[in-house]
């Protein structure tokens, strides 16, 4: 399954408000300024179809939704910042179980584009941290798997 | 035509993890077939003989061979008895659905490597009254390569529980020496202090504070470096899962694999197993004679279905499923936390386990994960998680009495239903308010329940309460699912098991069962260890009577 250019910008909108850049400039970029569509195209295309059509449907539901939640004809990939943040927090919400669960699915999917973001990482672990900065060498055994590497 | 091999004299030089010797489970020790320092390869799973990998994504042509023994899967049961049958003597041919990811490949990010190494790129879900993510390793080792190699023996009052309800008489003293044998093997032991980790130290500071008895987290481990990616595959080889260990033991011994090919069906002639189709990735046929027998290791949830596609029918296949669900809370302190170091999950309590029916648990999350479960959306949660080094997440798995069924999907694929009764919500929500408890113990200054109906960010511990009283609907609660059990059980009764306590099928002679489907019940207890116990007396006992078939 593939989505269209158009789905894609629709999603691009809607990760985009999961994820904005952080308030005060924690983390400086939102997943609106990652490859949400190199991302994208490669995870659907290896999900099982009933995921994919989750991803599909989730991403319709989004896009569409300014027309029940603020009564506006237009769609989400049109609305300013702060009126598409109220939109996917109203689904989020919602009390239909459904509902919740897609825009969780866009939340997990956009988690895993952001939260990889070299530029995101440099925010949570600043230098001259990094990820796996502080790998121990614990005292070594005989048999260690690793041991000529921590030798 | 299928043409069965004939078995190959053990090579008395190659080494082993352990020979099974005459199907005691005591055995000879010998050496584990790592690397050791000034080897020219790095770790286990670059060391491999010769030929003895056939990879399903580049097979130009249909491939066609024959063994003593097919085993079916090449994760903690399917591993284990490939070695053993391999080490006794057979020729065994292994057939795995995924791809080989070795360590050196074991880099990158979470979504790619979930892609890699877990089935429907880590998308599979159980239904029911909720979606539940079903997290399934597909690649050599299975799950055992993304789990955090946890060792528990299965517990007596399980034991007895199976003998006295459903006639399987599995003693400790018979699962004993296999305990022995693999937790040599694979070097079971306590997480250093040097390795625990903020999260896991703070946990157990925190169970100590309110009376809870907790313990270090005992896994099979060869020189954990600490890197919290267990999730994601062991990147130094010190976990030890399937695909550092066993599997390349039994190479070692003679036997072969067949990744990324899955088994379509097992072939059968006059109700006895003789061989295995499988499909590459690549599109080619793979056919698989066994002369002794096929041995199926697919999961709880791709066995019953293979057996199903296999003609079987009865004894409740499909049926009985269970599984351990998993929830987790997020804590957020002043202090680092600093879920990237220390072993990803080194920490537990089993002090409600019998009482209360769940075990607690800290488990550390890679960034993208706590994403997913930090509250809220937009600025407020970048900004939460931008604290990513101030968060701790703990959680338990529930020892959960709905069963479900598995049955093939439309389509192609695999059907889970299973729907959490008011009963096991009632633990989880037990679960989550001792979590809780815990994690403002500790000091947290938040805590993230993630519980629908109760608010997503508690600030004072009289708010544990909330959850508590929180709601008894599924829906309302993040589960995941791991561990798998049922779905064909075993029993002496072929009207109400799949399997016979011989281990072979009642419908079909020579097919045998040992992966955690023919567990009659979940346990209480994370299960690799039971699973490899079981299966090595499995094979034990399959390899001891294909050898005196062959003497008589």
């Amino acid at each position: 399954m593939t989505l269209t250019s158009m789905e894609l910008r629709w999603a691009r909108a809607a990760m985009g408000a999961i994820f904005p850049p952080g308030g005060g400039g924690t983390i400086p970029v939102g997943a609106g300024h990652l490859d949400v569509d190199g991302f994208l195209v490669a995870l659907v295309g290896e999900l099982p179809l009933r995921a994919g059509l989750g991803i599909r449907a989730a991403i319709w539901m989004c896009a569409l939704a300014p027309l029940w939640v603020l009564r506006r004809p237009k769609l989400l990939a049109d609305l300013d910042a702060e009126p598409r943040l109220r939109v996917v927090t109203a689904l989020f919400q919602s009390s239909s179980y459904v509902v919740r669960q897609l825009v969780l699915l866009l939340k997990v999917f956009g988690a895993l584009l952001f939260a990889s973001a070299p530029a995101v990482r440099a925010a949570m672990f600043p230098a001259p941290a990094s990820s796996g900065r502080r790998l121990a060498a614990p005292p070594r055994r005989p048999g260690d798997a690793h041991a000529r590497d921590v030798a | 035509m299928l043409m069965p091999a004939t078995s190959p004299d053990p090579d008395p030089s190659s080494v082993s993890l352990v020979d099974p010797g005459d199907g005691d489970g005591a055995g000879d020790r010998r050496r584990l077939p790592v690397a050791s320092p000034g080897s020219p390869a790095s770790h286990a799973d670059e060391a491999l003989p010769e030929g003895a990998v056939v990879d399903g994504a580049a097979l130009a042509r249909p491939f066609e061979e024959g063994f003593d023994f097919v085993v079916i899967g090449s994760g903690a049961a399917g591993a284990v008895a490939a070695h053993t049958l391999a080490a006794a003597g057979h020729a065994v041919a292994i057939v795995e659905e995924g791809p080989w990811v070795k360590t050196a490949e074991l880099a990158g990010d979470t979504s790619a490597l979930f892609r890699r190494l877990t089935r429907d790129a880590g998308a599979q879900v159980m239904e029911g009254r909720s979606f539940v993510p079903l997290l399934q390793g597909r690649c050599v080792g299975g799950s055992t390569v993304i789990n955090s190699a946890i060792a528990w023996r299965t517990p007596d009052d399980v034991l007895d529980d199976w003998r006295a309800r459903f006639g399987v008489p599995l003693a400790p003293e018979d699962l004993a020496p296999h305990f022995d044998a693999i937790e040599a093997d694979l070097s079971a032991r306590e997480v250093d202090d040097d390795v625990l980790g903020e999260s896991n130290r703070a946990f157990l500071a925190s169970a100590a504070k309110l009376g809870i008895t907790a313990s270090k987290m005992r896994r099979y481990d060869r020189g954990c470096r600490g890197s919290g990616r267990c999730l994601t595959g062991c990147p130094t080889a010190a976990k030890q899962g399937m695909n550092v260990s066993y599997v390349p033991s039994a190479l070692a011994r003679g036997a072969r694999i067949v990744t990324s090919a899955r088994a379509v069906r097992v072939e059968t002639r006059g109700a006895r197993a003789v061989g295995v189709v499988a499909k590459a990735r690549s599109g080619a046929e793979v056919r698989l004679a066994a002369r002794h027998g096929v041995v199926v290791a697919a999961s709880a949830v791709q066995t019953p279905n293979l057996l199903r596609r296999s003609g079987l029918r009865k004894g409740g296949l499909g049926d009985h499923f269970q599984v351990h669900p998993g929830v987790a809370l997020a804590g957020r302190f002043d202090a680092p936390m600093d879920m990237d170091f220390g072993a990803t999950q080194g920490a537990e309590s089993v002090h409600f386990r019998a009482s209360r029916r769940f075990k607690l648990e800290t488990i550390a999350m890679p960034p993208e994960l706590v994403a997913a479960r930090t509250p809220g959306l937009g600025a407020a949660l970048v900004d939460r998680l931008a604290d990513y080094r101030r968060v701790a997440v703990w959680g338990a798995h529930i020892r959960a009495r709905a069963e479900g069924t598995v049955r093939p999907a439309w389509g192609g694929g695999d059907r889970v239903r299973l729907t959490l009764g008011e009963d096991d919500v009632r633990v989880a929500r037990d679960a989550c308010a001792t979590i809780a408890e815990l994690l403002f113990a500790a000091g947290a200054r938040e805590v993230w329940p993630g519980i629908h109906g109760v608010p997503p960010i508690l600030t004072s511990p009289d708010q544990v309460r909330l959850v508590r009283e929180g709601p008894v609907d599924p829906r309302a609660y993040s589960f995941i699912a791991t561990h798998l059990f049922g779905a064909a059980r075993m029993g002496p009764d072929p009207r109400t098991s799949v399997v016979g306590l011989d281990f072979a099928t009642h419908e079909v002679s020579a097919l045998y069962v040992v992966d955690s489907s023919v567990f009659p019940t979940n346990l209480g207890v994370n299960p690799q260890h039971s699973i490899m116990a079981v299966a090595r007396l499995a094979a034990s006992r399959i390899a001891a009577s294909a050898r005196g078939a062959r003497v008589a």
